[in-house]
Order: structure tokens, then sequence, then C-alpha cells
């Protein structure tokens, strides 16, 4: 995402970006000689010789086994060993076939594993835009309290865009930092719906944190999903 | 036997033993189904780009190859980094004591920390259950299995229990006025989010 709007305390809005953490310097792999390898996606079995179709082709186990003894049903020697290439994702039959109209339902799940319901699937829309700016919820919390009651699994960095909202955001990371708490950010009038960053994407809890640094700042929206808590069954 | 967290502190050892925390055990999950004109589940499968081969489910497999086409195991792989040095690998450190330091909360929002571990102490030193449960946050490093980099760790005690938070640090660096423009947000940077469970 490139950035969203928000108010501050004043009742101000302005549109900002945002940065997601700079990502661990990476690495490339040699063997052993020294020369490097490459990653490669290989087909290893094709339509028709997987075992529901070796199944269904055979009729029962015996015969299958006995056809893997005698031969290689299961290997197609023209294809097993290529490389996949570009691929196209198709969604198949519990026969195999490729399924041409297909119906999407949403399937909700207990933390057992116990489907609860299952429907038509709806898209959910994203709660995060340029033009619904987040509220101030005006609800700060202690840093030591949100640390130690959810994981703050995501990050964001606010930056501004140019002079005014570089004031705007060093305002609001002051305010943050002069109370020493985070501010509880949600989306919706009162804030306090998800934050949803794209159509069907997670829900978070959302916590705005600020320091300064002479004329600097910095302003970060830490994201939540998961709370610490035991599970049920941990109980 | 469990996997276990063994923390050393003020010179005594305590071990937990370890749980990932994940969202569907808390709060269940949803899914998206595709189902046929009968409503039975369809899986998914892939079909190559010229539509002549269709492959099942679980019908590749992801190998490292040299320039001859030759397979290359995990274990024959080095890795370099990019100033060209070899990186070494580090161990796991599972099954084996790491010092803890105490940190203040505001650590914490230096790192993102995606993987939480609920903690069940197997030995756990009174000192250090005192220190937890006064409410310090420790830090220590973290490595589930042998890799190339392992990770911070913050143990917790909160009334639901002990836990571990095992994630990177974000980078962030102050921003200033006299510092250029931002570069351009990274289009690879989405969140890779898909429909999920909520708290709400």
């Amino acid at each position: 995402m490139a950035g969203f709007a928000i108010f501050d305390s004043r009742n101000r809005d302005a549109k900002v970006e945002v940065a997601s953490p700079t990502r661990p310097a990476r690495h490339f792999f040699v063997n052993e000689a020294g020369v490097k390898v490459k990653a490669h996606r290989l087909i290893k079995c094709t339509e028709g010789h997987d075992h529901p179709a070796l199944a269904r082709q055979f009729g029962d186990a015996e015969e299958l086994a006995a056809a893997l003894v005698a031969g290689d049903p299961e290997i197609d020697l023209e294809l097993v060993g290529r490389r996949a290439g570009t691929v196209d994702r198709v969604w198949l039959r519990p026969d195999g076939r490729i399924l041409h109209s297909a119906r999407v339902l949403k399937a909700v799940y207990a933390p057992t594993g116990d489907e609860l319901s299952r429907e038509d699937f709806i898209d959910v829309e994203a709660t995060v835009d340029e033009e619904s700016a987040l509220p101030w919820s005006g609800r700060l919390l202690p840093i030591d309290r949100v640390v130690r009651s959810f994981s703050l699994v995501r990050k964001l960095q606010l930056r501004h865009i140019n002079g005014l909202t570089f004031d705007f955001l060093r305002d609001i990371a002051k305010t943050l930092a002069d109370s020493g708490k985070m501010l509880f950010v949600g989306s919706g009038a009162k804030g306090t719906g998800p934050l949803v960053f794209q159509r069907n994407g997670s829900p978070y809890r959302g916590f705005l944190a600020g320091r300064v640094d002479g004329d600097g700042f910095l302003l970060v929206l830490h994201l939540s999903n998961l709370e610490l808590k035991r599970p049920q069954e941990a109980e | 036997m469990a996997r276990q967290i063994v923390l050393s502190f003020a010179g005594a050892e305590s071990s937990f033993d370890i749980a990932r925390l994940s969202r569907d055990r808390l709060y269940g999950r949803k899914r998206r189904l595709v189902v046929d004109e009968e409503g039975n589940t369809c899986q998914s499968g892939l079909l190559t780009e010229d539509g002549s081969t269709l492959l099942p489910p679980s019908s590749t497999a992801d190998l490292y190859l040299d320039d001859d086409f030759d397979v290359v195991e995990r274990r024959e792989l080095r890795a370099i980094a990019a100033d060209g040095e070899e990186v070494d690998t580090i161990s796991s450190t599972l099954g084996r004591p790491v010092e803890v330091t105490e940190v203040e909360p505001g650590r914490l929002l230096e790192y993102a920390t995606p993987t939480v571990y609920l903690l069940d102490p197997a030995q756990l030193d009174p000192a250090l259950q005192a220190k937890l449960e006064s409410g310090a946050i420790l830090e220590t490093r973290f490595n589930y299995r042998d890799s190339y980099a392992d990770q911070a760790c913050f143990v917790i005690h909160n009334d639901n229990g002990f836990f571990a938070l095992v994630g990177s640090p974000t980078g962030f660096e102050f921003l200033r006025p006299e510092a250029p423009p931002p570069p351009p947000p990274d289009e690879e940077e989405e969140l890779d989010d898909d429909l999920d469970f909520g708290m709400f």
C-alpha cells in the first residue's frame, strides 16, 4: 500500500505514505565447488499418474501395487524432471478434471478444527485508504500494557510527502512521545473498527507510537492480529 | 520430548517447553473453498503455460540445480553474502542455554514479532520466575533450527502465562526535514494477507 489518510489530535487530516520494515540482507547459494546454483520448480508428477488417478485406473490397492512392481505407471517419462516454467492456477474436480465454473464459499472453522459454517464468499473491502482518514481515537495505552497483551506482528512507518506533512506527522510523534503512550488506531467514524489494508486482507488492531530526536521524528503504526493468550485447548 | 528453550539468568538455568501460538488455535479460521456444481470441494492444480500439461496438487518439487542441471542437495549448499563472504551457519538455540538480558518495553517496538511461542515451564529457577512475574521483559536470541540467521526473542509474562515473541528489527530510522523525499513504496511490499479471522 502506498499510504493512507489520518487525523491528528486537533482533528486535522492529511495523506501520508507508509513504508514497511527493511528486508534482511539476502544471500545466494553456491555448490561445494563454489558455483552459483539456482532454485527451479520441477515436475515430479502429472495428470493421470498421481495416486488418485492410478487408484481409479487399477481399481484396488492390490492391482495398483502389482502394477507399481511390474512397471513405472506413476512416472510420465516425457515430463517428470522438466522445469514447470510459467504456470496458471486451475481448480480440479475430485476426479481430477478441470473445473470451469467455480463456486466460491467461505468456511468457518472453530479453534478445534470443527467446521462451523459454510456460505457463499463475499469480499471484505479494505477499511484503510487515502479517502477515509483514520480518526484520532484518543485512546492512549501504556506501551508496557500493549506489548504484554499483543504480539505486534507488522509495522508501518508513517512518512511525509512534503514539508506540511512532515510538520503534521512530527507533531503527532511529539504528542505521543510526550505522553509516553501508544494511540489505539482503528477504522470507522469512532476508530473502533478493524484495520484492513486490502480487499479480503487480515483485520488488525493498530497502535501508533512516536519518538522525536531533535528536528527528526519516528512515527510507527504497530499492527497486531494476535493476542497473548492461551488457546482453550492449552488451558 | 517437546522442544525447549533454555534461559540462563543470574547463573541458573530454566527450561520451557515451547508450542507455537497461532491465530488458528486462538480464534479459529476462515477459509475460501471452491466447490463444483454438486458442492464437492475442489483442489487447486497447475496448468503449464502452453496448456499441454495439467499438474495435480503436490506434483512439483523445488530443487537447487547447477549449470549442468544436476541437483545440489541442501547439505551441499553454501550461503554467500552480497559482499562475497561465506555466511556462517548459526546453530539452533533450542535445547541449549542462552543468556538473557533485561530490556525496556520500548525495545519491543523496534521489532516486528510475527512468531509467538507459548512457554510451559519445565524447570523454572525462582529468580527468573520472580523477575518475569515482576514485569521484566528479557531479550535473548532464537533460532529454531540451524540456519544462516537467528532472531531476537523477547520473553514476557502476563496473566495468561509465559510467552516468547520472536522477530526481526524494523530498521526504521528517524525522518529529517533536510532528508530527500522517501523513495516510492516497494510494489512487492504489499501485506501478504489472506482472508483471516479477526479478534473483533
